[in-house]
């Protein structure tokens, strides 16, 4: 597997009240194609200023990210648009479906800004709409009128539509119920066998098990790191226990 | 109240800029129309306040003084309806005035002595009157025209002649002849008497209150036609005060009132942009409005806080605008003044700026109370929902699955169609501004040149040099051997001033009280300024063409058929065209041949001479006047001086061939007078001009000041227009960014860029913009189908009207582009992070 995102020496400040605040530290990471990356750490290790620094949605204050060795840091802001365009997809915590949109127009408006309308797309919709399990009859329903797994449901495939070369995923679940919360993680296997990259950021332990790669923060510098097998074929047991195990070490 | 004032306070300060732009709209709002209310209230008081400062009388009667006898006056002393009147003598010219800088400068004026200045109104001169030589006391609107003061010479020169005054000082005058009078001694009268054309008498009469002075004045006009043993038509004019007042109002007023119109399209916009705030702000603060009725504000209060807001603003407003709005009323009347040339004291009403601030006030509270109460739709728990309260089932607009092309150009139509209530008062703004810059394009292309506004004003042919020949002049010859002097591009022969009745064809004469002047020319293609608007010049002897005016006092328009009475004789012409001439509305044009029609041994006696570029009208005038005498006046007004006896003699009898032709229409005389054994003889066959006029450049000097002014009125109403437009766009764009921060953030993390959104945004504009402009493209229309129907047609090609719709169009989406810029903020990490 080769690397699809790098950084060296990532750091991201902020500054409050005139006080600095490093919130990465000269961080180091690389990001490997086709892997299923979670990000895990306490709150304020600085785990979605990292995924959104990896995601050109943000400028790291000092270092560099490499998006297929091609160096994002210093890109503008339109230019990181069109990066952000062309190869991620985003998945929220709060999901951000456009309100005075319907469900196929939320997906088109993601879709139709990177590739022209064409019947070949709206299938795609149709299909990837089906294939998460947000049925017909929901195709021009209001977000103020699906459930909250329903609107995340909708919200993967606005940011698969464009067959992202990477997935970013900040808490997905983290707003829903737990069915719904299952229901949305096993898009994210299915995704992640289909050969999509996903990085997402969690601070669940269920959540976590779904990928291959944990990446631990704390005080905004990597701690530790812990590799499982594949969700599918492994063993759920022996998975939740190492992956337990890793997070204990790390004082989770 | 300390509650909601911290809240608006809170909200101004949150949202600076849109409240600066707020500010400024509203304070234009006030300046704009405070003034101009000020102004008109003001103006109503001008023509009183002359007559009562001046103490002159308020109607009049001005007869050619040849035509003027005093039993007319019979008539006044017998009615009972008149409280006083009285008469005097003034001659009048259109003289040069020497300039401070040795120039010269055209003007009007009127010359009447002491004694009749007194006789008209209270008039005081001033001691250095009796002490200086050829004492002269001007219209005090004179002082500044000319740069003038006490003590400077006042030379004036007209028909080669020249006479120089002491001014004495400057008087408020009332409203006969305005501040085109001077007064002068007993003497310089006599002499100006003697050498100037333009001899009135001038009676003023008062009436009781109550008094129809119209129908008065129509009943001596009436009596003096009766009495007369001449045909007094064209000899006599009447002034009722009544008219006086109007048309002084109308014409100190228009200035005022475009400022009126211009204030009325920024208050819609203030309404239209207040309700569209408050919209945004209670959306975009839906859920701190949730906060705040939960923690115990009621919703009156959350309201109040709004209308707080803009009151504040408004109240802000109000005092940085007083200031202006009193020195823009203050200017405004000093211009209207200055038309009706009125030097005394002016007072700006001040209650009426005092009352369009306060209403101004009021109009923005209450615009803001009548939007503000919608957060009573909202209880807490709706507001946290934000103010989603059922599920909405609307159908949705243009879905992007059809989407063909240009998506960001879909999104912005999705956009505009969902949110169309709000862009009704866009539509309305862009449309008041697009007939402000359209009849700000309109005047300034079409009067952008003083032959277009001499052939619109006028609608008389306004040569170079107008020469009046004697009786006896070959026409024909006479224009052929001007026409070989070099210099002269083209000599016109014409007639005008030749008076008709005029009336529809079979219509008995119905109109016989009206009549018009006739305009001769052989070939009118060769004119200048005089402009046909509608159909084409008579050509052949049974045509004519008629004025924008006479078209609706005849009541015969293009393709019709006329009656034209000439004394006796009666023809039927068809009418051709129409011309423009907003200042002679009863003028008709034909043909040299169509004429003879009605008076065959007609011989054009008139010609306009049109020079080369370059050539000298001075020394071209002195070439003539060596070549075909002195103009007849000047022999008739001259000394009588020779160096010996003979010329002594010959002048003495050119003063009397030159009296004899002027006063009794001789055309030609010879003399031989015997003197010892000599025999001095002598004819008028070198006095073959009765009048040399310069008559574009008399004209040119007001063309030019109302090129000036019409520049200046489409140059204003363009900007205010622009400002408008720019002040509106910007508080919609950055209402609108307010309003869909998240959606806009939610677009830039799906990959959005800032421009296309800038460009989604601002294209939302186009379409309202588009029929903005149309609409207001029509209303323009209809308004110059107003003035092309009563005063001049304007006629400004469709291309260019459209070309200016496409500017403004640009114009509104360049501002709303330049004004979404903020758009450049919203951050994605920010919207995420929150």
């Amino acid at each position: 597997m080769k690397a699809i995102l790098k950084t060296e020496k990532l750091c991201k400040t902020f500054s409050n009240d005139g006080m600095q605040q490093h919130v990465i530290k000269n961080l180091d990471l690389e990001i490997m194609e086709e892997d299923f990356t979670i990000i895990m750490g306490s709150s304020g290790s600085g785990k979605s200023t990292l995924l959104y620094a990896l995601s050109g949605m943000d400028k790291p204050s000092m270092g560099k990210v490499f998006f297929n060795e091609e160096d994002i840091s210093d890109y503008s802001n339109d230019k990181l648009a069109l990066f952000r365009r062309e190869h991620c997809g985003f998945v929220f915590q709060s999901i951000y479906l456009l309100d005075n949109m319907n469900v196929f127009d939320n997906i088109l408006t993601g879709a139709l800004v990177a590739q022209k309308n064409s019947p070949e797309l709206i299938a795609r919709v149709k299909e990837l709409l089906n294939k998460v399990g947000i049925e017909e009859t929901m195709w021009k329903k209001y977000p103020n009128q699906l459930s909250g797994g329903e609107c995340q449901r909708v919200g993967i495939v606005r940011a698969v539509i464009n067959n992202p070369q990477i997935l970013f995923a900040d808490e997905p679940t983290g707003a829903l119920n737990s069915s719904s919360g299952q229901d949305v993680l096993d898009v994210f296997t299915e995704l992640h066998k289909s050969g999509q990259s996903i990085v997402m950021v969690t601070h669940d332990l269920k959540t976590a098990l779904r990928g291959t790669r944990v990446i631990y923060l704390r005080d905004g510098g990597i701690v530790g790191e812990h590799r499982m097998r594949d969700y599918e074929t492994d063993d759920p047991n022996n998975r939740r226990a190492s992956l337990q195990a890793f997070l204990n070490e790390m004082g989770w | 109240m300390k509650k909601i004032l911290r809240l608006s306070f809170a909200n101004i300060k949150k949202h600076k800029k849109e409240s600066m732009l707020f500010m400024i709209l509203i304070t234009l709002g006030i300046v704009f129309l405070s003034a101009s209310v000020s102004a008109v209230t003001g103006i109503k008081e001008i023509t009183p306040r002359m007559v009562e400062e001046s103490g002159c009388y308020k109607n009049f009667v001005q007869i050619k003084q040849d035509h003027y006898s005093d039993r007319y006056l019979e008539f006044l002393k017998d009615d009972p309806d008149v409280e006083s009147f009285d008469h005097t003598a003034f001659v009048s010219d259109i003289i040069k005035v020497r300039t401070q800088d040795e120039g010269d400068l055209l003007t009007d004026i009127s010359f009447v002595t002491l004694s009749g200045e007194r006789r008209m109104e209270n008039f005081e001169a001033d001691p250095a009157f009796m002490t200086v030589a050829h004492p002269i006391m001007l219209a005090s609107s004179n002082k500044d025209k000319f740069e003038l003061s006490a003590g400077d010479e006042f030379t004036i020169s007209w028909d080669n002649k020249e006479f120089t005054f002491t001014i004495a000082g400057f008087y408020e005058t009332g409203i006969w002849n305005y501040g085109t009078k001077a007064v002068i001694s007993e003497e310089d009268f006599e002499y100006l008497e003697n050498c100037m054309d333009e001899r009135y008498e001038m009676i003023g009469i008062n009436t009781s209150d109550g008094v129809d002075d119209r129908a008065l004045l129509a009943g001596f006009k009436a009596f003096a036609e009766e009495a007369s043993v001449n045909d007094l038509s064209g000899s006599v004019y009447v002034l009722s005060y009544e008219e006086t007042v109007s048309a002084n109002d109308i014409n100190m007023s228009l200035l005022s009132i475009i400022i009126m119109f211009m204030s009325a399209v920024i208050v819609i916009a203030i309404m239209i942009m207040i309700r569209f705030r408050i919209v945004s702000d209670i959306q975009e603060q839906i859920v701190s409005i949730g906060v705040l009725e939960a923690i115990g504000y009621t919703s009156g209060q959350i309201a109040a806080s709004y209308i707080a807001e803009y009151v504040l603003i408004a109240l802000v407003s109000s005092v940085i605008g007083i200031t202006p709005a009193m020195m823009m009323a203050g200017g405004l009347l000093k211009n209207a003044a200055s038309s009706v040339y009125y030097g005394g004291p002016l007072t700006v009403p001040a209650i009426p700026v005092f009352i369009c601030t306060l209403a101004v006030i009021l109009f923005v509270g209450i615009t803001a109370f009548s939007r503000a109460l919608s957060v009573r739709k909202y209880p807490p728990v709706l507001a946290f929902r934000k103010g989603i309260e059922t599920h909405s089932f609307k159908k949705t607009v243009l879905p992007l699955e059809k989407t063909k092309g240009n998506i960001h150009i879909s999104l912005a139509i999705k956009a505009l169609f969902q949110n169309a209530k709000n862009h009704i008062g866009l539509t309305i703004c862009i449309m008041a501004c697009t007939v402000l810059v359209l009849l700000g394009f309109i005047i300034g292309t079409f009067f952008a040149s003083p032959d277009r506004i001499l052939g619109s004003v006028c609608g008389h042919e306004l040569s170079d040099i107008r020469i009046e020949a004697v009786g006896d002049v070959e026409a024909e010859n006479f224009a052929a051997e001007l026409e070989k002097i070099p210099g002269v591009r083209q000599v016109l022969k014409a007639a005008s001033g030749i008076g008709v009745k005029a009336a529809p064809a079979n219509d008995g004469m119905n109109n016989k009280d009206v009549s018009y002047e006739l305009e001769v020319y052989d070939d009118y293609s060769k004119t200048s300024t005089i402009l046909l608007t509608e159909g084409r010049y008579p050509e052949h002897e049974n045509e004519v063409c008629v004025t924008v005016q006479s078209e609706k006092m005849i009541g015969a328009g293009t393709g019709d058929t006329i009656t034209l009475e000439y004394g006796k004789v009666k023809k039927d012409y068809i009418i051709t065209g129409v011309i423009n001439s907003a200042v002679n509305p009863n003028t008709v044009y034909l043909t040299t041949d169509a004429f003879r029609r009605m008076d065959p041994v007609y011989t054009p006696s008139t010609f306009d001479i049109y020079l080369n570029e370059g050539m000298d009208k001075e020394e071209f005038a002195e070439l003539l006047r060596a070549r075909y005498g002195k103009e007849i006046s000047e022999y008739k007004d001259e000394e009588i001086k020779g160096e010996d006896l003979e010329e002594k003699i010959r002048a003495a009898a050119d003063k009397k061939m030159a009296e004899a032709m002027t006063k009794e229409g001789v055309s030609y005389m010879e003399y031989a007078i015997r003197v010892g054994d000599r025999t001095i003889t002598g004819s008028t066959s070198l006095m073959k001009i009765k009048t040399l006029t310069f008559v574009r450049e008399e004209n040119e000097e007001i063309a030019n000041m109302l090129l000036v002014s019409f520049a200046g009125i489409a140059a204003f109403m363009m900007l205010v227009s622009a400002i408008v437009v720019i002040l509106i766009l910007s508080i919609l764009m950055a209402s609108t960014i307010r309003k869909q921060y998240r959606e806009l953030g939610i677009m830039k993390g799906l990959g959005y860029t800032s421009r296309e959104l800038k460009f989604q945004l601002a294209f939302r504009i186009v379409p309202v913009a588009f029929l903005a402009v149309i609409l207001g493209t029509v209303l323009s229309i209809l308004l110059m189908g107003v003035v092309n129907t009563y005063v001049c047609k304007i006629i400004i090609s469709a291309f260019s009207i459209v070309v200016m719709d496409a500017v403004v169009l640009l114009y509104c989406f360049i501002c709303a582009y330049i004004s979404a810029r903020r758009i450049k903020k919203i951050s994605v990490y920010e919207l995420i992070s929150e």
